[in-house]
């Protein structure tokens, strides 16, 4: 029990799950290309690799992901690091952030196909743009919380402000930073799929609207699956960093 | 030469504070919540921004920012750095003056070894008890070896037991180490047991300053009163009357009161609990004057009622059993009466 029946019971009720598809879509209850069953599913997948280049595109998304979340992340850190800093910088930028977090990312996608055309900038800037917002936003009032008493003795101790800064203030943000990068990861993934089904010609997104240009289901569902695995992987790796740390200062 | 000095230091709380501390000394300050008593910690320490002066041996220290006072300060909720295990929340002020990791490090094992928690070093601040903490934090305020260490209310959280411990740890590294402290408390026993002399402190302002006994000898009832806000009344000498009694002049009260050879006759303090606040006119004679309310606060149990004699001001406070909400009405008379013991002239 314990450890193991967490990660056995989650597996057994996915093998159901994927036993339940594949019965289904073997009873004929719809045409087998409209509702592909879960071994079709997989063998087109494998197909997929040597028919149309997947892991390539994989590699290729996958980059543009990882490009546009570190640019991301680094703008974020750099642009909450100064708003703390300096809180003139602050006042100025969180409104304007603020009305900037509710915009999803991928409604910028058509203003960014006119403005820097169909390049490689395209999922780079989109991505970028959804991975720095609620970084930013995450460090400014997560730096409201911090107890001020802690920077003040910081102080007393001999640390100037950017000391205070690099030392205390941000490490303490960690939980903070990392529950922000939590949610961009996901996000990232999602974001440069749409970008990529919209205006590039390469990648999963790419391949996902091929892929219906030719009603090939299987290998759509195939993509889908991908992604998810991707987005999910992506993600618990930074909620795992995070409850680490947690659990390091004892707060959890 | 005192230590350190207050001159006159004034901001949104302080009102033109006036301190000396000797060297070595453990200065108690005593007063209620909201006295401000945290505010004047901070202005030593250089967090919070004063007009006027403070001066460590002699030379103001105004101009320097916290990082360059070399003061150490102990916050009341202790701010220990959480991501931090205790040996690096120590080490940390000694980190950032660029010493050899040797020398670091050995600085470090002294400080905690004085007080007590060298088993602690790679645990985090979460996870440690009350007293634990405590200890922590001391320990990494003293590790800069600072002249001054400011305290505000360490041991308010802690039993009696752990309290009595720490304090005696206190005063051996008050030998040991040479350090003047300030110690900030709401709680008498505690400024008694440690401090060499307490500051009253209330409104901003330091009442008066004395050991135990000397506040006792002044017939403040510090043990008591402490609690309530005080009226502080400038005062000169009429004339002195027999019994050891004196007739001072305040304002627009004429009150008569005991007074010691050291009195100066410059101020007087009256405890708000005693001005006794009535409606009918008191049989006693002394120090009996017509009052208007001029406002009624309800301040937990407690009401706080300012009146006027005539363009004097004054406060006094009752518990809340005492009157019926309906009869403190602004703008009604009443009589006052201050007993004689309680009017304490400096």
């Amino acid at each position: 029990m314990g450890a193991s029946s967490k990660i056995v019971k989650p597996i057994l009720f996915l093998c159901l799950l994927i036993l339940s598809w594949e019965i289904l879509a073997r009873s004929g209850i719809a045409p087998s290309y409209l509702f592909p069953s879960f071994s079709t599913v997989f063998v087109e997948l494998i197909e997929a690799i040597y028919r149309d280049q997947l892991a390539t595109n994989y590699a290729i998304t996958m980059i543009r992901v990882l490009a546009g979340f570190g640019a991301g992340t680094a703008l974020g850190l750099f642009m909450g690091s100064i708003s703390i800093l300096v809180s003139k910088f602050r006042e100025f930028l969180y409104p304007i952030i603020s009305f900037l977090s509710v915009i999803p990312a991928v409604a910028l996608v058509p203003l960014l196909m006119i403005w820097v055309g169909m390049n490689e900038a395209l999922p780079l800037l989109t991505v970028m743009f959804c991975s720095s917002i609620p970084l930013f936003y995450n460090i400014v009032s997560g730096a409201r919380q911090i107890d001020k008493e802690i920077l003040e003795v910081a102080r007393t101790l001999g640390a100037d402000r950017k000391r205070v800064l690099r030392d205390i203030l941000l490490p303490q943000l960690a939980p903070s930073i990392l529950s922000a990068l939590k949610l961009e990861a996901g996000m990232a993934w999602r974001t440069c799929f749409v970008a990529e089904m919209l205006a590039m010609g390469s990648g999963l997104g790419y391949m996902i609207i091929d892929a219906e240009s030719t009603l090939n289901v299987a290998l759509i569902m195939a993509l889908i699956l991908i992604l998810s695995l991707s987005c999910y992987a992506f993600q618990t790796l930074f909620e795992v960093i995070e409850l680490r740390i947690l659990r390091r200062w004892g707060a959890r | 030469m005192p230590h350190i000095a207050l001159r006159n230091v004034t901001n949104f709380i302080l009102k033109n504070l006036n301190m000396d501390i000797l060297d070595q000394e453990i200065m108690a300050v005593l007063g209620r919540s909201g006295a401000g008593k945290t505010t004047l910690l901070k202005a030593i320490a250089g967090l919070v921004e004063y007009s006027g002066s403070i001066m460590m041996d002699g030379k103001p220290i105004d101009d320097l920012p916290p990082e360059k006072r070399n003061v150490g300060y102990v916050p009341q909720n202790l701010a220990l750095f959480p991501h931090m295990k205790v040996e690096d929340n120590i080490a940390y002020g000694l980190k950032i003056r660029g010493l050899s990791e040797r020398a670091v490090k050995e600085r470090v094992r002294y400080v905690m070894d004085l007080l007590d928690i060298l088993h602690l070093r790679d645990r985090y601040p979460l996870t440690l008890s009350g007293g634990e903490r405590q200890r922590a934090a001391i320990a990494r305020a003293l590790v800069i070896d600072p002249k001054l260490l400011l305290l505000d209310e360490p041991l308010s959280n802690l039993n009696v037991g752990l309290r009595l411990q720490i304090s005696a740890e206190l005063k051996k590294i008050r030998r040991e180490l040479g350090v003047t402290m300030i110690y900030v408390t709401h709680n008498v026993d505690e400024a008694r047991e440690l401090g060499d002399r307490i500051a009253v402190m209330d409104d901003g302002k330091i009442i008066t300053v004395g050991s135990y006994e000397e506040l006792l000898a002044k017939r403040m009832n510090i043990l008591s009163d402490i609690l309530y806000p005080h009226n502080v009344l400038k005062c000169s000498l009429i004339e002195k009357i027999p019994e050891g009694l004196v007739k001072v002049r305040c304002r627009d009260l004429t009150l008569i009161a005991t007074f010691e050879d050291r009195s100066r006759f410059s101020k007087v303090v009256i405890p708000s609990n005693r001005v006794y606040l009535s409606f009918e006119k008191p049989r006693i004679r002394v120090n009996v004057f017509k009052a208007k309310i001029i406002d009624v606060k309800l301040n937990r149990n407690i009401y706080e009622v300012t009146l006027s004699v005539n363009e004097t001001l004054l406060k006094s406070t009752a518990s809340i059993e005492r009157f019926n909400p309906s009869e403190l009405k602004i703008g009604k008379s009443v009589y006052i009466q201050i007993p004689i013991r309680y009017v304490t002239i400096l």
